[in-house]
């Protein structure tokens, strides 16, 4: 494939559902990232073929989001934007989206990225009540109306929280957790060896707060009374120590459960965006790039072990581009859970799973600890399911940047079972 | 003006302090995209709590609908820092009113521009060809002086310095006019147009009252007259520190200077700051400004309180009336009219009069030398009418 080259991204703070960003909404969120990045790059997004954005819960009102954003950002409207969705990897999604654009020749500069705010997802009425207020909306008389109202029951008012539903695979019936928790019982992890984990990710994204930081901009949350500001993560634990998540419970699994709050990925509200170009794109515009996208694979695997789909991508990739995990400088495993990033450690290092599973001889490889989310990952800072990818995509250009490494791998799990890895490379 | 300007379809305001996050509420309000740069996120959030603040006002006068004021508010992009500045076509500075300090940033700002790049200042009081001495191409500096607060004040002085281009001078003017603002164009003189007139007026209504002119009378006085605020209130409104800041500014840069007193200096020693510290001429905080009780002491029985009303209002009027003629002699600006208009737009000079220049008119020319004469012998030498007045005086003529 033609490569496509990164030349610049940012992003919103990242903070916990509920906090610092909850007054602002997805398109908030992502109008800011995107802003600011125009405003970094100095590019004139009437340049643009296209924008592609990544949201999970797209709010009702604005549906095709991507399209609000971008105009509200500033694209020109002659510009046009769609929205995509594949879970987790929405944010890559996007980034991939443009790639494929590039090798047919259907364009050569892209605005990509990713929006969330979970703080917005909205409670819904079942569909049972729904259908009540629709007959009570058609009551030709006060008579009926009386008649119609005495219809509901106290559980028709018990909303449905769509951020729940979004996070439950239909087809499996199992929520994420316990997706999670299948993943811990197989691969053996313990409580202990997953909360380690954890730790690790709150220490190593404390100790990079400044790396991060330049990754940021300022968003300017609007409707209080005082000037307001964020611009700073506020997800990261620097001090989080073993005891003190011990004493967490388990949350999908009553009896001997081991995945809890604190070593899972945080809920959380923010945006990623990217300009990216194909080689007549950074021609025309003379901008220079900070890496390309040299490959890319999406690969599907069993909904009940979605966490594994990181491997399953991986040996796609490798089997289509040649890069294995061998070739990594870096890796970026979105840490959905820390069950499940430790899974894919112990499946991908597994010549049983390997020969089962990936059609391979042996081992698809070793996933070094050392390389692997080395500025910690969604367990600290948190996953704001639309923007994640393309947030990794950015983390790991950045990184690859500073550590004069080559490759970078950046890989995420999707709910409903499927997993997508992107090969990327420093210039 | 001669020559076509350039379009101009992206601004960028360096400065998001009360006139910057002014000018880029009202230029995002006109439709246009607006860059609004300062060095931290502290000053931005501030300045883009102002602009909303601008709108939110506009939507409950209904000048807005809540759509129209969140996408104005949207056309503001903050930028912390240099970011690159190649596609826009016009960069308006309005950072802190310190030569040194504008000196650097345009040097730097020629960076980051396209050559074709009009760079405005939004100035009140420093010279457009001091702030672009030295630049490599000093011909696209311009002022462009907006008014406080931006969007209640439709005068804008276009000032154009001797090396100002005339491409440039149209380029500014086409766009404020594309803002729906009254620009006037003004050449490179101390405090251009409106301060050069103003500034005298609130110096001689300070002196008054330092002579033994109770406040109270002071502000009737040209509340009367038709002023929509008095001079010491508007002192107050300004900030003494500022006043005093611009004053003598104009005292060491004219050739004909207003002696400064020493009485705001007295008062800003005592953290007296006008409006925005509680306490000036007024003492500000509960529901309507009351004097501020501790004034004796900065008044003396001078020969002020041995004059009538009349007299106090020729020391007010006459002063801002000789100064006007000024403007006209120097060719500040192209005409009587403009200096009337300017005068109107900039300070709410009464309309029912016309504005200093038509008001003399209608006093003759002969009288008002006559008065401002008399002014000189019993006042001060600074009364003494300019040339053009004694011309006209002379030969009968009017301005308008």
């Amino acid at each position: 494939m033609p490569p496509l080259y990164i030349v610049d991204g940012t992003r919103t703070p990242f903070c916990k559902a509920g906090t610092a960003l909850a007054a602002c909404d997805a398109v908030d969120l992502g109008r800011s990232a995107l802003a600011a990045l125009l405003a970094r790059t100095g590019f004139d997004a009437g340049q643009a073929d296209e924008v592609i954005i990544g949201c999970v819960g797209q709010p009702s009102e604005a549906a095709n989001i991507a399209r609000v954003i971008a105009l509200r950002a500033g694209v020109p409207e002659r510009v046009p934007a769609f929205t995509v969705h594949r879970n987790c990897a929405s944010g890559i999604e996007a980034v991939t989206q443009a790639a494929d654009r590039i090798a047919a020749g259907r364009g050569d500069l892209f605005l990509v990225g990713g929006a969330e705010s979970m703080s917005h997802y909205p409670l819904l009425f079942k569909p049972e009540t729904a259908r009540k207020f629709r007959e009570l909306g058609k009551a030709k008389n006060i008579f009926q109306r009386i008649n119609r109202w005495l219809q509901f029951r106290p559980s028709d008012f018990t909303p449905r929280s769509s951020l729940a539903l979004s996070l439950s695979d239909p087809t499996c019936g199992l929520n994420m957790g316990q997706t999670a928790e299948l993943l811990a019982a197989d691969w053996k992890l313990s409580r202990e060896e997953q909360d380690r984990f954890a730790v690790q990710s709150h220490r190593r994204a404390a100790e990079a707060a400044g790396r991060l930081h330049e990754e940021i901009s300022p968003i300017y949350p609007r409707g209080g009374s005082r000037p307001a500001f964020v611009d700073q993560d506020n997800g990261v634990r620097g001090q989080q120590t073993m005891e003190a998540l011990a004493k967490l419970k388990p949350v999908f699994k009553k009896a001997g459960g081991t995945v809890t709050a604190g070593n899972a990925s945080q809920i959380t509200d923010g945006a990623a965006m990217l300009l990216v170009a194909s080689e007549a794109g950074l021609r025309r515009t003379g901008l220079a790039p900070l890496g390309r996208l040299v490959g890319y694979a999406y690969a599907g695997c069993e909904p009940a072990r979605m966490g594994l789909g990181p491997v399953y991508a991986l040996a796609e990739a490798e089997r289509t581009t040649g890069f294995g995990l061998k070739d990594a400088d870096l890796i970026e495993i979105n840490e959905a859970f820390a069950a499940q990033v430790l899974a894919c450690g112990a499946a991908a290092a597994s010549a049983d799973f390997g020969r089962a599973h990936l059609g391979r001889t042996g081992a698809l490889g070793e996933i070094p600890e050392s390389i692997l989310n080395v500025n910690g990952g969604a367990i600290a800072l948190g996953h704001p399911v639309g923007a994640s990818g393309a947030r990794l995509v950015l983390t790991a250009l950045m990184e690859l940047r500073r550590r004069k490494g080559r490759r970078a791998v950046v890989s995420l799990c999707v709910g409903g079972g499927q997993g997508g890895a992107l090969w990327l490379e420093s210039l | 003006m001669s020559g076509a300007g350039l379009p101009i379809e992206r601004v960028a305001v360096i400065g998001a302090g009360v006139m910057g996050a002014g000018i880029a509420q009202w230029i995002s309000a006109r439709g246009i995209p607006v860059l609004l740069q300062d060095v931290n996120a502290e000053a931005l959030a501030k300045g883009l709590k102002s602009a909303e603040n601008i709108y939110r006002q506009g939507v409950a006068r209904q000048l807005f609908t809540e759509t129209q004021a969140r996408a104005g508010l949207d056309r503001i992009s903050p930028a912390v820092g240099e970011v690159p500045l190649t596609g826009v076509d016009l960069v308006i500075e309005a950072a802190v009113e310190k030569l040194d300090v504008k000196r650097g940033l345009f040097s730097r700002l020629e960076g980051r521009v396209r050559p074709d790049t009009v760079l405005a200042t939004n100035t009140s009081a420093l010279s457009i060809a001091a702030i672009a001495d030295g630049l490599a191409r000093p011909e696209r500096v311009v002022g462009l002086h907006f008014f406080n607060p931006v969007h209640r004040m439709k005068l804008v002085e276009v000032v154009q310095s001797d090396l100002t281009s005339p491409e440039v001078v149209a380029s500014a003017l086409q766009f404020a006019e594309r803002l729906e603002k009254q620009p006037v164009v003004v050449r490179d003189r101390p405090g251009f147009l409106v301060n050069r007139i103003l500034l005298p007026y609130m110096v001689e209504a300070i002196r008054l009252f330092s002579q033994g002119v109770t406040l109270e009378a002071v502000d009737r006085l040209m509340l009367d007259f038709g002023m929509p605020m008095g001079p010491l209130r508007l002192s107050d409104e300004v900030g003494l520190d500022v006043t005093q800041d611009v004053a003598r500014d104009l005292e060491r840069r004219l050739p004909r200077p207003i002696p400064v007193g020493d009485t705001l200096e007295k008062m800003i020693a005592k953290g007296w700051r006008g409006k925005k510290s509680g306490l000036g001429f007024y003492r500000f905080g509960g529901r309507k400004a009351s004097p501020n009780p501790a004034l004796a002491s900065l008044q003396t029985r001078g020969p002020a309180s041995r004059q009538t009303p009349d007299t106090w209002r020729d020391r007010l009027v006459l002063i801002m009336v000789n100064e006007a003629a000024r403007c006209v002699e120097e060719g500040v600006v192209a005409s009587a009219a403009e200096v009337d208009s300017g005068m109107r737009l900039g300070t709410g000079w009464p309309p029912e009069r016309g504005g200093p220049l038509r008001y003399a008119d209608s006093l003759g020319a002969a009288a008002v030398v006559a008065r401002l004469e008399n002014l000189a012998n019993t006042v001060g030498p600074y009364f003494g009418p300019c040339d053009l007045l004694i011309r006209m005086a002379a030969a009968g003529t009017q301005f308008t």
